[in-house]
């Protein structure tokens, strides 16, 4: 993998996500904190009322763990749509043979396009980071685990995304049911709500779902101080695999059917 | 209602039993109606499609380990309209690994009359701008093939003439389409007439035959 080539995609990647700002401003900060906000209301008015906690969350702690859940919801949903926001622009104005055609692998890709997706979430990832920390202080070597896991997370979903840029490219049909299946990820992953909420027959999808397993333990870790090594290792598992058996879907699927659509 | 929700797509032939080879430093013109199956060749050719048989080999190897000596010009497609031409050709450049960017894109945009333009956002340039800065792409690299899918297509008659005028003057090994008879002939050293998908006729001198008349018989 060269630096050189995937600096030089993210660095595309920026150029036309900024060349009108305004959009960029609204999409990328006020969809996120308006779900947030909403939260906040939620919980806010449950608590006021005398209930003492939902699952783990209580009165004390809701603040951070919906900033926490904005902040990492806000990065996966980012980088789900990515790469087929990135590929349908591109299908479309038919600079994807370009690169397609380039000696930049496919990882190379990835990589570059999640860069410069950064753009979009780091912004609003920052800001609840740091109104967390200031709400609940933790120390550097627990942050920096944060982070990472954050990488971890952000890579095993560009992994998925490229699977549904393949589609985007191909036969869009397959990208709208790919979105619909990740519809059920997003509600599995409990951003917002402990897995307690969630009726019990459902807990056990949210259980082998990565990105719950991504969210519980920066939860776990910033608002309890438990370190849950176990989710640490599946998402980073999971982080590689899916980058690898996004690749092989890709090649398969562009190989197979073409572009097609436009 | 049937047909709007779930459209048929027969599928179809589009190259068939296509075969050729150009010399090294050859201008090999393909030329043939609409739907003859040309820019299928060309994607074929590049690795952008997968031939049900057959293979394409590029300097003796597959064309997907011969990326970095391949340039293709899409008609004016693979230029990003909303960057600057230097941020295009910068990207492209990148991604080839060329040493000295700078130095390379000063060449190329003097070369093709396009260097007064490099700050302008693509969006603003004239179809024939965006053309050069098609082939300045595609030469970014200093590939030894060069592949140009109807590179005049849509240009005024002195555009297009200044663009062949260019392409004469590159010195390497170029595949053509074109439907202009009148480009076939003036570049191209060999001739391929495609029909159909399939070879027609192969012209060895094209600048001693009527092309027009070749072209008319066989696609009749």
């Amino acid at each position: 993998m060269k630096a050189r080539r995937v600096l030089a995609i993210a660095r595309k990647e920026m150029l036309l996500r900024l060349r009108f700002k305004w959009g960029y401003f609204f999409e990328t900060i006020s969809t996120p904190m308006r779900l947030a906000v909403l939260f906040l209301f939620i919980y806010g008015g449950f608590f006021s009322s005398g209930a003492s906690n939902i699952g783990s969350v209580n009165e004390g702690n809701y603040i951070v763990f919906i900033l926490l859940g904005m902040a990492l919801s806000d990065i996966l949903n980012t980088g789900f749509n990515l790469m087929a926001r990135s590929f349908l622009w591109e299908k479309f104005w038919q600079t994807i043979h370009g690169f397609l055609i380039s000696p930049a692998t496919k990882i190379e890709l990835i990589c570059g396009i999640g860069i410069g997706g950064l753009v979009d979430s780091l912004p609003l990832l920052v800001v609840s980071m740091a109104l967390s920390f200031f709400l609940m202080p933790i120390s550097t070597a627990n942050f920096l685990c944060v982070v990472v896991i954050i990488l971890f997370a952000y890579m095993m979903i560009l992994g998925f995304s490229f699977i549904n840029a393949a589609f985007v490219l191909s036969n869009e049909n397959f990208s709208a049911v790919f979105n619909f299946a990740a519809l059920v990820m997003i509600f599995m992953s409990c951003f917002y709500y402990p897995i307690e909420s969630l009726p019990r027959f459902l807990q056990p999808l949210a259980q082998i779902n990565p990105v719950y397993h991504a969210n519980i333990f920066i939860k776990s870790l910033w608002i309890f101080g438990v370190f849950e090594a176990k989710s640490l290792v599946y998402v980073f598992v999971m982080s590689v695999l899916s980058l690898f058996f996004g690749v092989y879907v890709f090649d398969r699927v562009l190989s197979r059917m073409g572009i097609q659509g436009y | 209602m049937g047909s709007l929700f779930f459209p048929r797509f027969e599928s179809f032939t589009a190259v068939d039993n296509v075969s050729f080879d150009v010399g090294e430093g050859e201008i090999l013109g393909l030329l043939g109606p609409n739907g003859a199956g040309k820019t299928t060749i060309i994607k074929i050719i590049c690795s952008l499609l997968e031939p049900t048989s057959g293979r394409v080999l590029v300097d003796g190897a597959p064309p997907g380990e011969r990326k970095g000596e391949i340039g293709l010009v899409l008609g004016p497609a693979m230029v990003y309209r909303r960057m600057t031409g230097y941020d295009n050709l910068r990207y492209y450049g990148e991604l080839y690994g060329v040493g000295n960017i700078d130095a390379r894109i000063r060449e190329l945009c003097g070369f093709l009359g396009i260097s007064g333009w490099l700050d302008e956002y693509v969006e603003h340039y004239s179809n024939g701008m965006v053309s050069k800065l098609a082939v300045a792409r595609a030469l970014i690299h200093d590939p030894k093939v060069l592949i140009l899918d109807e590179p005049t297509l849509g240009l005024d008659v002195r555009m297009a003439e200044e663009i062949r005028g260019r392409i004469l003057k590159l010195d390497r090994t170029i595949l053509l389409t074109t439907h202009y008879m009148e480009e076939a002939r003036m570049l191209s050293d060999r001739v391929v007439l495609l029909n159909r998908g399939r070879v027609a006729k192969v012209i060895d001198d094209p600048k001693r035959v009527d092309i027009r008349e070749e072209f008319l018989h066989e696609s009749a």
